[in-house]
């Protein structure tokens, strides 16, 4: 697929909604800076900002579920569990979901009332995305 | 880069957007079962958004309808499409992100027994799941007339008459008012084979005096 076939696919489903310019936004930071890893919610937030998108505060949300899926799939979810010691634990797709369901601490497989506060979510591109930049920067 | 946000903080900022309580849930599902269990309660916020829109809903045809859900479908993660093929052009497709499980269903306007009955027999005899073994499909049945337990009841009693193999009903475990589920093995596979029938209830016509006047609602 094409970046401008991609562009057309995420505005079949948004049209002239502020998800598709925020999507536009953030396929263009990962074009800019390709060997991103981390992006916090908060960068979707400040490019929400920074582009004028402020009217609904739930917009980086609506994206971010988008964008994780099937359609378009140009973000990946990671998680990292950062213990006291600074020890840091990349959670299994499956681990993130006992935690969140169940509290289920991926390395004790104990209930932990306070997981969720020393896990940390971030997103980072697929390769989905990378390949697809790849090739508009071949162009 | 910014700063960090913990899952606590991301789960529950998801859960104030439509489907985002289950964000995690559905991009991590693992399994065949997990899935289509998510697929249906996504399917069943769908249907309750049109419902309670009815009057949204009263100039699109079958093809509009199901476009919206299919941009719906989509906007929570899935990837849709209408008219992919796979043994003929199959109303709905939903697949994930994790390669190999998908669904299927026929989407029909309850215009007559008849038209409900033909959409069964295509989902049945006509179109191919991708993975036989997987054998969970969908009827949607949008309803524009009144009395939808009633007519759903009649679509009940008709799939009685049809002669299907080993043909038995359950209660829809999630909305056990509007739908239903029969398992029954088609002769191209004889693996039981589940279909879930919703009804979409869409009839639309105000009683009182500004809709008895609207043009709109006239001859409905």
């Amino acid at each position: 697929m094409r970046k401008e076939e991609l562009l057309r696919q995420i505005y079949a489903v948004w049209r002239e909604g502020d998800e598709f310019s925020l999507s536009v936004a953030i396929i263009e930071l990962i074009q800019k800076f390709p060997s991103v890893r981390h992006m916090p919610m908060t960068r979707f937030q400040q490019l929400a900002r920074e582009n004028s998108l402020t009217k609904d505060p739930y917009l980086s949300q609506r994206v971010v579920q988008y964008l994780c899926g099937a359609d378009s799939p140009v973000l990946n979810i990671g998680a990292e569990l950062i213990e006291e010691d600074d020890e840091v634990y990349q959670l299994k797709a499956d681990e993130l979901r006992l935690a969140v369901n169940h509290k289920l601490h991926p390395l004790t497989g104990e209930i932990d009332e306070t997981l969720a506060d020393r896990i940390f979510v971030y997103f980072y591109p697929s390769e989905f995305i990378k390949d697809i930049l790849a090739k508009d920067a071949e162009k | 880069m910014s700063e960090r946000q913990t899952l606590g903080e991301f789960h529950a900022a998801m859960a104030s957007v439509p489907g985002g309580a289950r964000f995690i849930e559905r991009i991590s599902a693992s399994s065949f079962e997990q899935f289509i269990s998510l697929l249906h309660e996504d399917i069943n916020d769908i249907v309750r958004e049109m419902e309670a829109n009815p009057d949204h809903h009263q100039n699109s045809d079958e093809d509009g309808l199901t476009y919206f859900v299919e941009a719906l479908l989509k906007q929570r993660s899935y990837r849709a499409s209408k008219g992919a093929r796979s043994g003929g052009s199959i109303d709905l497709t939903v697949t994930g992100r994790l390669e190999g499980f998908s669904w299927i269903a026929e989407a029909k306007i309850f215009t007559s027994i008849a038209a409900v009955r033909e959409g069964f027999l295509q989902l049945h005899t006509r179109y191919r799941c991708a993975d036989i073994e997987k054998a969970k499909v969908g009827m949607l049945v949008y309803i524009k007339r009144e009395h939808p337990r009633r007519l759903m009841d009649e679509w009940r009693g008709e799939l009685k008459k049809m002669d299907l193999i080993d043909l038995s009903f359950l209660p829809c475990p999630t909305r056990p008012q509007t739908a239903f589920l029969t398992i029954h093995s088609p002769t191209h596979s004889d693996i039981a084979t589940e279909t879930r029938h919703v009804s979409v209830s869409l009839y639309h016509k105000p009683l009182d005096k500004s809709g008895r006047r609207a043009k709109k609602y006239k001859g409905r």
